[in-house]
């Protein structure tokens, strides 16, 4: 444990010294700032006003996890830090789990960061404190985790390039699969191709529990189990996905 | 080659002039075209690719789309089909309803005063099914059916909408709850509430129906007690305690909607604008 900890610390002062992620989040301000005048162009209708906000700490939280989880771990290697961990008693798995929770702490700040100027804004337009708009970022926050946690996974096995793809992939997958499988039904599909649809809906990551932002946006109430599913999903999904990537990690010649 | 200071100064300076002046080229040659949202992407479609982004999608749709509302003094159409998409987008966001119900009859077409005022109605009732409660939609239908359509038993009805409707502010709640409360107009409008209250199987709508009624005669009362006061004393009462202490009427009527009433100098009962009522 003590290992891992000293890895997460690492790693997250290693990561925030980044210039690339300092340039993200300045572009995540700016465009923070930018919905005041966004604010303006809707005539400061609040709904609106808290969904540009609410989807654009999502997309900068994204591109955040997506630069993170496919450049960190290739880093390591290809500066030959991991060579220098590893020669220490410290375990494959540990450097991994080390490594994600490290980065977590990365997505939790520039979660807590944005998250305060979502807040200003929405306040500022005279919206309140905006309780539900909070829970949609940590929501988004969990559905991050998961991102980082599978951009990790197919770092193990796959060249930088080809790990953004899979994981862009995959993140595209999983906001449409619900809507796949109803639209297959929809227009009557059966058989097999149902199956496969079926298939990809129930092993892929379905990521559209954790978008509550149109809950927030409008106030609908959600019952509590599906925020407690939806985090029991995504722990138990984080843990799949490290642990195969530890299991391949530990196979790896490096 | 080696270019000193102020020369890649100058040098940066004049690129960005040229990309300025290049972008100023470009905008002057582009062939206009219409801007109508795509058409070929199903509001079915749109929302299975925007990730979950309804909101987000259909309000960045709204910012485009508000400005068509001047292309209907051209007769070009496309607001009211736009409306219609980006509110199957997210058909929650009430403020395109609210202000299509609004705008829409304001603005003569080709097709006349009455195709307006069909999209204003048929939006504002699709809005009242489908987005979150927002008082405007209602109060505005309200208003359009009482200026306009000459309607005035729609027009209270929706003006009782809008005001239970939450978050109403204060103000518009009392003047949708005061409709047809002048003097010149009470007696039909008890008539148009009575008719509401006698034909609906609603028990919500009867007792509302009622409530107003009830309202709406407090000022008759009151009025019909002050003109006595003036019989016996010459003069109308200063306030309204005075047609209790004088045994002209028992005690002062408790008002429905917890309005606080005055009489005025000439002998007419309004409501107390300087206090809110309960």
């Amino acid at each position: 444990m003590k290992n891992i900890l000293a890895i997460a610390r690492n790693t997250f002062k290693l990561e925030i010294r980044d210039r690339i992620l300092v340039g993200i989040l300045i572009f995540a301000l700016g465009y923070m700032a930018l919905t005041l005048f966004l604010a303006d162009l809707v005539l400061k209708e609040l709904p609106m006003v808290e969904s540009f906000g609410l989807t654009g700490i999502y997309f900068f939280n994204a591109i955040v996890a997506l630069f993170l989880g496919t450049t960190s771990f290739f880093k390591d290697v290809d500066r030959k830090v991991v060579y220098f961990i590893l020669s220490k008693p410290v375990s494959r798995a540990q450097f991994l789990l080390g490594k994600f929770f490290g980065l977590c702490l990365v997505l939790l700040l520039t979660s807590a960061v944005l998250g305060m100027a979502y807040v200003s804004v929405v306040a500022y337009e005279g919206g309140g404190f905006s309780g539900l708009g909070l829970l949609a970022i940590a929501m988004q926050f969990l559905e991050m985790a998961l991102f980082l946690a599978f951009a990790m996974f197919v770092s193990t096995f796959s060249s930088s390039l080809l790990s953004i793809v899979y994981t862009s992939v995959i993140f595209f997958l999983g906001h449409i699969v619900s809507s796949l499988v109803i639209d297959a039904k929809t227009i009557g599909l059966g058989g097999v191709k149902l199956f496969f649809v079926e298939v990809l809906y129930y092993i892929f990551p379905n990521l559209e529990k954790f978008d509550i932002r149109n809950i927030a946006v409008h106030a609908v109430a959600e019952p509590f189990a599906s925020f407690a599913l939806a985090l029991a999903y995504a722990a138990i999904y984080i843990i799949l996905l490290l642990s195969a990537a530890v299991w391949i990690f530990e196979k790896k010649e490096i | 080659m080696r270019l000193n200071a102020s020369l890649k100064f100058f040098s940066i300076v004049f690129l960005i002039a040229a990309v300025a002046f290049a972008q100023f080229l470009y905008d002057a040659t582009k062939v206009s075209v219409n801007a109508s949202l795509p058409s070929l992407i199903t509001p079915g479609t749109a929302r299975m690719l925007d990730m979950g982004f309804h909101s987000t999608v259909a309000s960045f749709l709204w910012v485009s789309t508000m400005p068509e509302i001047l292309d209907l003094f051209n007769n070009k159409i496309e607001y009211v089909s736009d409306v219609v998409y980006l509110t199957a987008i997210d058909p929650k966001l009430s403020y395109p309803y609210a202000f299509s119900v609004l705008v829409l009859p304001a603005i003569p077409t080709s097709t006349g005063f009455m195709a307006g005022m069909a999209d204003s109605i048929a939006i504002g009732q699709q809005g009242l099914q489908n987005a979150d409660p927002d008082w405007r939609i209602p109060y505005y239908m309200a208003t359009n059916y009482y200026l306009e359509v000459r309607d005035m038993k729609t027009a209270a009805l929706y003006f009782d909408r809008a005001a239970h409707t939450p978050g109403i502010p204060y103000y518009a709640q009392r003047f949708a709850e005061n409709f047809g409360n002048e003097q010149k107009d009470r007696d039909r409008t008890i008539a148009l509430w009575e008719t509401i209250r006698d034909t609906t199987n609603d028990p919500d709508t009867k007792a509302r129906a009622q409530a107003y009624i009830d309202h709406l005669e407090i000022f008759n009362y009151l009025e019909t007690a002050a003109a006595q006061y003036k019989k016996l004393y010459g003069m109308y009462p200063a306030d309204l305690n005075q047609l209790v202490q004088k045994n002209i009427i028992p005690a002062i009527p408790p008002d429905p909607f917890g309005y606080i009433l005055i009489i005025n100098k000439d002998g007419t009962v309004s409501i107390d604008l300087s206090k809110q009522g309960s």
